[in-house]
């Protein structure tokens, strides 16, 4: 739990350097047990770097020690980063020489692409999007080189047609995230992925390649879903790209409207960009920041949205959701049968019998159901 | 004919609050540049000869050039050693 005070700090050290913002820097050093209190948020949180910024220009009041601790933390941070960066630098080798076609997503794709200094921006892991088709030749790649999925597929061909991303870890705990989509549960799924590869890709030069990631627009769209699905409340790094990106000058933000249209994402979208105006305190008004304050949803958006939102929203209720985001009854059909006759090795270690698997669903289900309740009151 | 020195293609590196943070290889240990070093590294980013870095760095730093590329033949040695520059010797 953060106190309001290190909240307030920590939402002001998210929105560092955006124009138009109105931060509650304090006037004075914090106090050391306040000061150990922002420090842990702020790993927790992936602002290192732009703790850093803020105590060594003076933004944020520091004592010298506070400030040697920011830089280290900071610089600490910026070593992570690289490693990853290597890592995926020597993926996309691997990957291009076997022919799978990937967009570089989240970190490393916003940090060189839109924000005004890649140090800026801290992560913790690699994600590709991974074309359906050629995800379980990358996934296969990946185990070449040390690789292990860190869940076993449901069924064969599950991942697919049907998952948002698989994870892959190495024996060093260097994770890479195989995306398929770009949202869990239905949302997900009503992404076109189709209109994802048709879109032109942005380029990025890292480590002496050029990697491909997605255009402006689906940056955006894949930072509102990744804030708002993510966590809950969202993380402060994904409404810092919100804002990063929406208070630059590459997005159409009417393509972004039709975009949100076609996966029907608009509550999401909206939600999400309102979240990062008022958690960043952001008061440049854009045409999408103007859109998403007057945009209602209405109906089953609304409830979506709310069962989204919510922190008790399981993986499970994801799943049961998810069903009617599937087209057509033999696809359906597909996806249950996944997940509720599961092959062996997807079991172990997990609910062993159907019946328990059954049980466990609906005690989700039930936690999910009293939540969206709750927040709809 | 000298050789020349620049950044490895596929290093990977950030500007830190006091230099360059730079890594060759996921399993290599990052290196850390700062003041004249990370400098250097701003103008290998096209391939020079040590001359021509230590004549371009005598000009930011107070030095004879002969002396700034006497200083610079180990520090290139070394980041040539951890893979973070590339030397090439032209034909």
């Amino acid at each position: 739990m953060t106190s309001p005070e290190i909240a307030a700090q920590l939402r002001a050290i998210a929105a560092y350097g955006l124009p138009g913002s109105l931060p509650a820097w304090p006037a004075a050093p914090l106090d050391p047990v306040q000061w150990e209190e922002l420090v842990l948020h702020v790993r927790l949180q992936r602002l290192s770097p732009l703790l850093a910024r803020a105590v060594s220009d003076g933004t944020l009041p520091a004592t010298d020690p506070q400030i040697k601790e920011a830089l280290d933390v900071g610089t600490q941070a910026l070593a992570r980063v690289l490693v990853l960066e290597a890592t995926l630098v020597q993926a996309a080798g691997l990957l291009g020489d076997a022919g799978v076609a990937f967009r570089v997503l989240k970190g490393p794709a916003v940090a060189h692409l839109d924000y005004p200094d890649p140090a800026w921006r801290d992560f913790g892991d690699i994600d590709l999007l991974v074309r359906p088709d050629h995800l379980e030749l990358a996934i296969a790649m990946s185990g070449r080189h040390g690789y292990a999925r860190r869940f076993p597929e449901p069924r064969a061909g599950f991942d697919r047609r049907f998952t948002k991303s698989v994870s892959v870890v190495n024996p060093d705990g260097l994770e890479f995230d195989l995306h398929r989509t770009l949202a869990p549960g239905p949302l997900g799924l009503r992404v076109q992925v189709d209109m994802l590869w048709d879109a032109p890709p942005a380029r990025l030069r890292l480590g002496g390649r050029t990697l491909d990631a997605m255009g402006p627009d689906e940056r955006l769209l894949h930072a509102c879903y990744h804030a708002v699905l993510g966590n809950s409340p969202p993380r402060l790094v994904p409404l810092r790209d919100i804002g990063q990106l929406l208070l630059g000058d590459a997005i159409d933000p009417d393509r972004v409207r039709r975009l949100a249209a076609a996966w029907r994402g608009q509550a999401v979208v909206a939600h999400a960009i309102s979240t990062a105006w008022s958690s960043l305190r952001l008061t440049d008004q854009v045409a999408l920041s103007t859109w998403a304050a007057e945009y209602v949803p209405r109906g089953r958006e609304r409830k979506e949205l709310a069962r989204a939102i919510s922190p008790r929203y399981t993986f499970t209720a994801q799943a049961v959701d998810a069903v009617r985001a599937i087209r057509g009854p033999r696809d359906r059909l597909a996806y249950l049968t996944a997940l509720a006759f599961p092959d062996r090795r997807y079991l172990r270690g997990r609910h062993p019998s159907f019946t328990a698997r059954l049980r466990h669903a609906v005690t989700e289900l039930a936690g999910a159901r009293t939540s969206t309740k709750e927040s709809h009151d | 004919v000298p050789a020349t020195f620049h950044r490895a293609s596929d290093a990977v590196w950030r500007q830190s609050h006091d230099g360059v943070l730079v890594l060759a290889a996921p399993d290599h240990d990052v290196v850390s540049l700062t003041g004249a070093a990370a400098a250097l590294w701003q103008l290998l980013d096209v391939p020079r000869s040590v001359d021509e870095a230590a004549r371009a760095l005598a000009e930011a730093y107070t030095g004879a050039p002969e002396q700034i590329a006497a200083d610079l033949d180990p520090l290139l040695a070394d980041l040539v050693a951890r893979g973070v520059v590339d030397r090439v010797t032209r034909p």
